[in-house]
């Protein structure tokens, strides 16, 4: 048992975080919505090396690809680093993402020298064959409506690396409203305290930060899942998309409630990871989809558990 | 990364499942019933346990154990308490009492102590909770009072487990009223037996044999029977209670029950509303999440940089989640919810036995809100 992610992949998080605080951070958001300038978004990402990452046939590179959407995350960075990772240019796309029915894309307009490609979810792949202008909506600024070529089969691997590395950008999402979360608590007085010695904020917070460590473990085990080929995979992907948005509406929920009027104002990151977590919580499946989704694929995969797995054959899943 | 269990782990799953098959009846459901063939079946299998140096895997092979890591531990907490616990009260000793005193006792109270512990011999009880002493244990009043060559111990403990079975209690007593409360706490341990200990047993909906009243009249205790310092009891208690760590794997039991309830309904499972089934599936993933907190805490023992809010984290989780099960099983009952109507209704008692101990889980061991607090005290420290 080894729960934690390799030192080269935490390392290589630790660059890129560095990278993209000194490119501006969520400076970088604010600029893309504007007028969708992410020239130095992708120089910066250029001299990183990322595109050399093979995380559908490395496991170790898919550990760093994890840790790298991560980072991009913690800036909500306007860039599809998931997506790409995801792909398999040597197939024919360069950004992959999960879509199903009248298809939304995050992301994608920025980015027109990229082959995109959608997944259904359920082993097909459609190229895209037309991408609209980003939305521009409050919450879904760089989201676009997307026309598809016609449906074929997909790729296993890159499919549920396309579900589970854009949990690992918002796992950094997370990170982020979190630690800003943290710090207004401690920095912010009322009636002569800081908010953090009100014993309602602090049990509050308490919970939160106890679905989210959960959280992240489990992106790390349905990351390794996935890696691995373990028997559960496609299920495990399903698994954590749901705990992603279970935990993504209660962190930013906390968020904005501890921070008062202040986390609505576009001054604060708070305000930007909020709207920009929206399109991954809502494409391409919400919690209760996603949810029904899971109960489905249980019929065919047995959920992976000390006594649903099928791998140690030897429990007793009934009384006698 | 790789969250498969060890080889060394693996063969020990299979080993207690084994074991577990061919000597604990499918029938049992826990030790603590009003049949005694449940407890008597409880102590052999401890003892069949011991044999194989598997009640106290981690300790270290001169005092019963395999010295095995903290991975395997968690492998006996996870079979044991999914199988309903076989180990019955052992869990007091094995978990905490006896590192507890490998740590600060004497040569002599290790001698006496430790070999019965790995044996499975004794039971002990946790004598810590007062009427007026609960999350706010350092208040406890129960004096030991100099006495001759000793103390005197006059006072009460309640909520005491095991109680009424064991031979042995961890006692704390307040041996100095003058000193601030953390202070003029010492630890006694007392067998049961000694004169003037009552046991008054308490009625309760988690089960006969959970709660106890337990009184203190006069009770003579000598320097032997101090252990560690007198005065500085505190300081064992708070590592006595950082041993429990992970504490029950109740995660284990809440998987192994959802796993069970598609056969267990049989027919009923297919006209369950959908929506039930998906909190059911909910329920699978929460329960992983809760065993991976638990491993997120072992890993951190094993590297020794585990802080009590770490624990407080899995805590939260995992007792939340158990009572989230609970809720969703007995939905899933529906009319059977509300009792088996017949012995045999195996799926049906367990439930309800899971329901009701599960409505103590965020009590019992230090509530939720106590771990919210340790957890919220190091999460909004100022750095
Ligand atoms: C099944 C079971 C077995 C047990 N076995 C043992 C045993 O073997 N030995 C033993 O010594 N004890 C045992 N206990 C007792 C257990 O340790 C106590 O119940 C626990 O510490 C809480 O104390 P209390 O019940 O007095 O509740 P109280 O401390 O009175 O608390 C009541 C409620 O108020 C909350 N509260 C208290 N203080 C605060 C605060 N500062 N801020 C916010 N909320 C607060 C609590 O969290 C709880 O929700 C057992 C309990 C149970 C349920």
């Amino acid at each position: 048992m080894r729960t934690q992610l390799t030192q080269d992949a935490l390392e290589f998080a630790r660059v890129v975080d560095i990278a993209l605080r000194n490119a501006g951070g969520v400076d970088l958001a604010r600029r893309a919505e504007q007028d969708g300038d992410i020239a130095e978004v992708e120089r910066v990402l250029e001299q990183l090396g990322l595109w050399d990452l093979c995380a559908a046939s490395d496991a170790d590179d898919g550990e760093v690809a994890a840790a790298v959407c991560r980072a991009a995350g913690r800036v909500a960075l306007p860039y599809p680093v998931a997506e790409r990772l995801a792909a398999d240019p040597d197939a024919g796309y360069d950004a992959l993402a999960v879509a199903s029915g009248p298809a939304r894309v995050n992301l994608a307009s920025l980015t027109p020298g990229l082959r995109w490609a959608v997944c259904d979810g359920a082993g097909h792949r459609a190229p895209v064959t037309t991408t609209g202008p980003a939305l521009g909506t409050m919450l879904g600024p760089l989201v676009s409506e997307v026309e598809l070529g016609e449906w074929g089969p997909g790729d296993v691997r890159a499919e549920r690396l396309a579900l589970v590395l854009p949990c690992w950008t918002l796992l950094g999402m997370m990170d982020t409203t979190m630690e800003a979360t943290r710090r207004h608590l401690l920095d912010r007085h009322q009636f002569g305290q800081p908010l953090a010695a009100f014993q309602a904020l602090q049990f509050r917070m308490a919970d939160t930060a106890t679905s989210y460590q959960a959280y992240e473990e489990l992106a790390k085990y349905t990351l390794w899942s996935v890696l691995t080929d373990q028997p559960g995979a496609a299920v495990d992907v399903l698994s954590c998309r749901l705990a992603a948005l279970e935990t993504a509406e209660e962190v930013f929920r906390t968020g904005h409630q501890m921070h008062g009027a202040m986390g609505f104002c576009d001054e604060v990151d708070l305000s930007w990871l909020s709207r920009h977590g929206q399109a991954m919580r809502r494409l391409p499946w919400g919690r209760s989809q996603t949810r029904a989704r899971l109960l489905e694929a249980m019929a065919d995969t047995p959920f992976t558990g000390l006594y649903g797995d099928g791998l140690l054959n030897t429990a007793e899943a009934v009384l006698p | 990364m790789d969250f498969s269990d060890s080889e060394a782990a693996a063969s020990l799953r299979q080993e207690l499942r084994g074991l577990v098959r061919e000597h604990v009846p499918g029938t049992f459901l826990g030790a603590f019933t009003s049949d005694p063939q449940d407890l008597a079946l409880a102590q052999s299998f401890c003892r069949l346990l011991a044999e194989k140096h598997q009640l106290t895997p981690a300790w270290p092979v001169e005092y019963g154990g395999n010295a095995a890591s903290p991975w395997e531990q968690a492998v006996v907490r996870e079979e044991m308490w999914a199988h309903f616990e076989p180990r019955g009260a052992q869990y007091m000793g094995v978990n905490w009492v006896g590192p507890a005193i490998m740590r600060f006792g004497t040569d002599q109270q290790k001698e006496e102590h430790l070999g019965r512990i790995a044996g499975g011999e004794v039971i002990w009880c946790q004598g810590f909770s007062e009427p007026e002493a609960g999350s706010d244990l350092a208040s406890l009043r129960t004096a030991a009072i100099e006495d001759g060559d000793g103390w005197r111990v006059e006072g009460q403990k309640v909520w005491t487990s095991y109680a009424t079975m064991a031979d042995w209690c961890f006692l704390l007593t307040r041996t100095n009223r003058d000193a601030p409360k953390h202070r003029g706490i010492t630890v006694f341990l007392v067998p049961m037996d000694r004169a003037g200990i009552k046991v008054v047993p308490i009625k309760a909906m988690v089960g006969p044999h959970h709660l106890n009243e337990v009184f203190f009249e006069g009770v003579h205790v000598t320097g032997d029977d101090v252990l560690g310092e007198v005065d500085a009891g505190w300081n064992i208690v708070r590592e006595a209670l950082a041993f429990e760590r992970v504490g029950i794997a109740r995660y284990a039991r809440c998987d192994r029950l959802l796993n069970m309830a598609p056969a267990a309904l049989d027919d009923r499972w297919e006209t369950l509303p959908v929506e039930l089934k998906e909190r059911w599936a909910a329920a699978l993933v929460h329960v992983r999440q809760s065993r991976l907190l638990a491993y997120r805490v072992i890993q951190l023992v094993e590297t020794g940089e585990v802080d009590p809010a770490d624990t407080a984290a899995y805590r939260i989780a995992a007792t939340q989640t158990d009572q989230e099960v609970a809720e969703v099983l007995m939905d899933m009952l529906e009319e059977r919810a509300t009792g088996a109507s017949s012995r045999d209704q195996l799926f049906e008692r367990a439930v309800d036995d899971h329901w009701r101990y599960a409505q103590a889980a965020t009590v019992a061991s230090g509530s939720i809100e106590v771990q919210r607090l340790l957890l919220s005290r190091a999460l909004l420290k100022d750095r």
